[in-house]
């Protein structure tokens, strides 16, 4: 019997009526990872048994009647609202404009619309896909001139260079002897981190250019500068950081800019104490590391998203 | 109340949600008073009591407008609970929020606080799953009929769900439980048979 099996049968109360326990008691004297989890599975169960009484039951029954009788709006009533009316109306110009825009077919090679002309780099097709996702598309803005463009599609990503100092920190986070790079690392500059390398990630990145102010655009281009003269090394190990920190949600990412700057207040010694934890903590098995980790001393300073980032972290590998 | 062509009654709740299609206000009444309760346990378990109300709130409405659809062959709690089981995937996964550990030690509402963000923080699916099984207490074949999944499906949710918990919960699960009557949470009124 393997754990997945153990779990799955575990977690089905008319398992209980089924036979075959005795691979069950087996497996459970031979593997640690699931008497825990079977301690746990049960802990659990515990903490959800008791329900919390309704305390207004009119209220309930109140809210739900009133959500009953107020009627869905069909298409007919949403054509009678104003409001509705102006979004339609809205939609329609956008789509319109949009249209025109585009270069018309007619067989052959067709040639290319005066915007499609300015943000094409020479030889390079027109991507076919002019929106991704949730990259706005800029209508009126002057467009790039091909200085321009060719810029923007030399930096490396712009949240990789503003997190750049912040992955420096997060040292004693990535000690060397766990595990190898980060799968999907490529040499000279993950996916993540690098210059856009597909059709799409090249029209997200000239747009997203395209509306950047001047100021912040300098900004970018001097961290790109500052992190270029970097050594090669260190250069790879922070791109092998971010390829872990930028799959991370923003909470969790705020918590770990938080915990750098946590890092920056201790001294060398318990620096190097606390990468030494960490460090023995990636060896352990994936089940006892939040445990571990929540007993270390460090730990007991920070704020639950603090606690919960660094956790991600040692889960990753 | 309605009698089938086999002059077999009708279970109450699938006779009243009959009622209700026709109109009668009075089934409405007797579903509420019926389903309040275990509808507003599950989702107590995710959110604040007042979230919890409208949450249950909105199911309930639900269940009467769609009370015309319903097919009388399907069981009712696989029909109710599968709106509930709709309204439970369609939140999203929210942050599991950070408690002090002594404040955990030392506050009941904390560690409740902390039992219901570690079950909204779980992926929709699996978060369903926990709450049908482990909380509203319904048997595997029935929660998976409510969540449109095979039971192996569901199974394997459910292992993902207590995985997540035993994480997120960790900081409480080893301390000594409460000195509580422990009262098992109702399914609602008994499974119907058809």
């Amino acid at each position: 019997m393997t754990c997945a099996e153990l779990r799955e049968r575990a977690v089905d109360p008319a398992s209980a009526l089924q036979g075959g326990h005795a691979t069950v008691l087996q497996h459970l004297e031979t593997c640690p990872d699931c008497r825990m989890a079977m301690r746990s599975f049960g802990a659990i169960d515990r903490l959800f048994r008791t329900p919390a009484p309704l305390e207004s039951p009119a209220d309930l029954d109140r809210r739900a009647r009133a959500l009953y009788a107020t009627p869905r709006p069909g298409i007919g009533r949403l054509l009678k609202s104003p409001v509705a009316i102006a979004i339609l109306v809205g939609t329609f110009l956008v789509v319109a404009l949009q249209l025109t825009r585009r270069a018309p077919t007619s067989g052959g090679n067709p040639p290319a619309s005066p915007a499609a002309r300015r943000t094409a780099l020479p030889g390079t097709p027109v991507p076919a896909i002019v929106a991704v996702e949730s990259t706005p598309i800029v209508v009126n803005a002057v467009p790039l001139t091909r200085a321009e463009e060719r810029e923007a599609l030399r930096l490396y990503d712009f949240d990789f260079l503003m997190w750049r100092e912040t992955l420096a920190g997060l040292g004693p986070f990535f000690p060397a002897a766990i595990g190898p790079a980060m799968p999907g690392a490529a040499a000279g500059g993950s996916p993540r981190a690098g210059p856009p390398l597909t059709p799409e990630d090249t029209v997200g990145r000239l747009q997203e250019w395209l509306r950047m102010p001047k100021a912040q655009r300098a900004r970018v281009v001097a961290a790109n500068q500052e992190f270029r003269e970097r050594p090669e090394a260190e250069r790879a190990l922070l791109e092998e950081r971010w390829s872990t920190v930028a799959a991370l949600s923003e909470d969790e990412r705020a918590g770990l800019r938080r915990l750098a700057a946590r890092l920056t207040e201790l001294d060398a010694k318990s620096v190097r104490r606390l990468e030494s934890d960490v460090r023995t903590i990636g060896l352990a098995p994936r089940a006892e590391r939040p445990g571990r980790w929540r007993a270390l001393p460090f730990a007991q300073g920070l704020t639950g998203q603090e606690l919960a980032s660094a956790e991600k972290l040692l889960l990753s590998r | 109340m309605p009698r089938a062509l086999s002059g077999v009654a009708p279970a109450p709740d699938t006779g009243d949600l009959l009622l209700v299609a026709a109109g009668d206000d009075a089934a409405i009444q007797r579903l509420l008073e019926r389903w309040r309760q275990p509808l507003y346990s599950l989702f107590e378990r995710m959110r604040e009591p007042s979230g919890a109300v409208d949450a249950a709130a909105e199911v309930l409405a639900e269940l009467f407008r769609t009370a015309s659809r319903y097919d009388p062959d399907v069981l009712f709690p696989v029909w109710i609970w599968g709106i509930a089981a709709r309204h439970v995937q369609k939140a999203p996964a929210v942050p599991l929020t950070g408690i002090a550990q002594q404040r955990l030690r030392d506050s009941a509402s904390a560690r409740t606080a902390l039992l219901r963000s570690s079950v909204a923080a779980l992926p929709g699916t699996e978060r369903a799953a926990f709450l049908l099984t482990r909380v509203a207490r319904l048997p595997m074949p029935m929660a998976a009929r409510a969540m449109s999944l095979t039971e192996n499906d569901l199974k394997k949710r459910l292992v993902r769900a207590m995985e997540g918990l035993t994480l997120s919960l960790q900081p409480i699960l080893d301390a000594p439980d409460e000195a509580s009557d422990s009262v098992p949470a109702p399914a609602g009124p008994a499974a119907e048979s058809p």
